[in-house]
């Protein structure tokens, strides 16, 4: 979905940052950095960090992105877990562009896989 | 009124959208009724903060931890389990837990249903966390036996779960993926299809309408563009090691 919308807006993005460990970057795209930071203080549990991550998007943008950010944070906590706990495969598992992206984050690594890979 | 609640009451749908949740688990479900759904809920809360799931998420295997987690009134030990390995080590949950689920009475058309009250239930607490927010107070059990419906053309040969197949879609069920969609994680819980209706509601304020989400540009309603929500997206998604 990134890479696919970032090619819609004409623009090149980073996917490593994805998996990589948190670096201050924007990764192509508007307070990517920011967003990052506020993802990842919002997975660390951290009160405080959490609330330093969320005031700097807030400030660098504004405080109806901080609540959207939240949202989409917060949605993505519901979905892997559906997908792990009813564990459907992906959808497709041919198509190029799925497989290029999996390889390259290195997603086959991660133990959803097998519900998506056929057996020993 | 700080900034930030000013935001929040500026998005009254995202209220709407919780409220219309409780309501829903105030009432009987399909293999649950209301009290038992409340105290899937409630156990949903204690999750990450327990310290048996952290020491079994932390175990090479899960079953090297011996210890059990307490029974309450209303939920056993091993749905006690599942509700927190959900939350706290998804990424572990095998297709044997399902099946020893079901040899103590859960089926697996329950477990669909339970899987689908504590997702949505933690993704409203998530959000609240996110912004400082105190968790909304759960419901009170309202009276009534579960239905025990379920609805038709149930496929088993997807994931653990029995779905409804692709294109099985009935009139009484025709809302619940548009024609020609249904992505495996749309009819993972169809098996109880009130909780996709939760979800969809849920991810429409959250994040975006499920009609909304071929449109890879500018939403109307959001400040963020779809790239900024992809990044937060992937980022989360890639943390939580989601393969899907």
């Amino acid at each position: 979905m990134l890479r696919v919308s970032a090619k819609i807006a004409g623009d090149t993005i980073d996917l490593s940052v994805l998996t990589q460990d948190a670096a201050a970057v924007d990764a192509g795209v508007q307070h990517g950095a920011l967003l990052l930071a506020f993802a990842d203080a919002f997975m660390s549990r951290e009160p405080e960090t959490l609330k330093d991550a969320r005031d700097a998007l807030a400030h660098a943008s504004s405080f109806d992105i901080a609540v959207e950010a939240a949202g989409v944070a917060a949605n993505f906590q519901r979905m892997v877990r559906i997908a792990d706990a009813t564990g459907i495969p992906i959808d497709d598992l041919t198509s190029e562009l799925g497989t290029t992206i999996r390889e390259e984050l290195g997603l086959y690594a991660f133990p959803g896989a097998a519900n998506s890979l056929p057996g020993p | 009124m700080s900034d930030l609640n000013q935001a929040l009451s500026d998005r009254s749908d995202l209220r709407i959208a919780f409220e219309n949740f409780f309501l829903f688990l105030a009432q009987p479900g399909y293999w649950w009724d209301s009290k038992q759904k409340i105290a899937i809920a409630a156990a949903t809360r204690t999750a990450s903060s327990c310290d048996l799931c952290a020491l079994k998420k932390n175990a090479l295997s899960r079953n090297q931890v011996l210890l059990a987690h307490p029974e309450t009134e209303d939920l056993s030990a091993l749905v006690v389990d599942m509700i927190h390995q959900i939350i706290t080590d998804q990424g572990r949950i095998s297709e044997s837990q399902i099946i020893a689920l079901a040899g103590s009475g859960i089926s697996r058309l329950a477990y669909v249903e339970l899987v689908g009250i504590v997702v949505c239930l933690f993704s409203i607490d998530e959000f609240c966390r996110a912004l400082s927010q105190p968790l909304l107070a759960l419901p009170q059990s309202q009276p009534g036996l579960p239905s025990q419906t379920q609805p038709e053309n149930l496929d088993a040969n997807t994931g653990y779960v029995p779905m409804i197949a692709r294109d099985g879609l009935t009139e009484a069920n025709q809302d619940l993926w548009p024609v020609g969609f249904g992505a495996n994680v749309i009819r993972a819980l169809s098996g109880a299809p009130d909780l996709v209706r939760q979800w969809k509601r849920l991810a429409a304020v959250l994040y975006l309408p499920l009609e909304e989400m071929g449109n890879l540009g500018q939403a109307a309603t959001r400040r963020l563009n779809r790239m900024q929500m992809e990044l937060i997206a992937g980022r989360i998604s890639a943390l939580n090691r989601c393969f899907y």
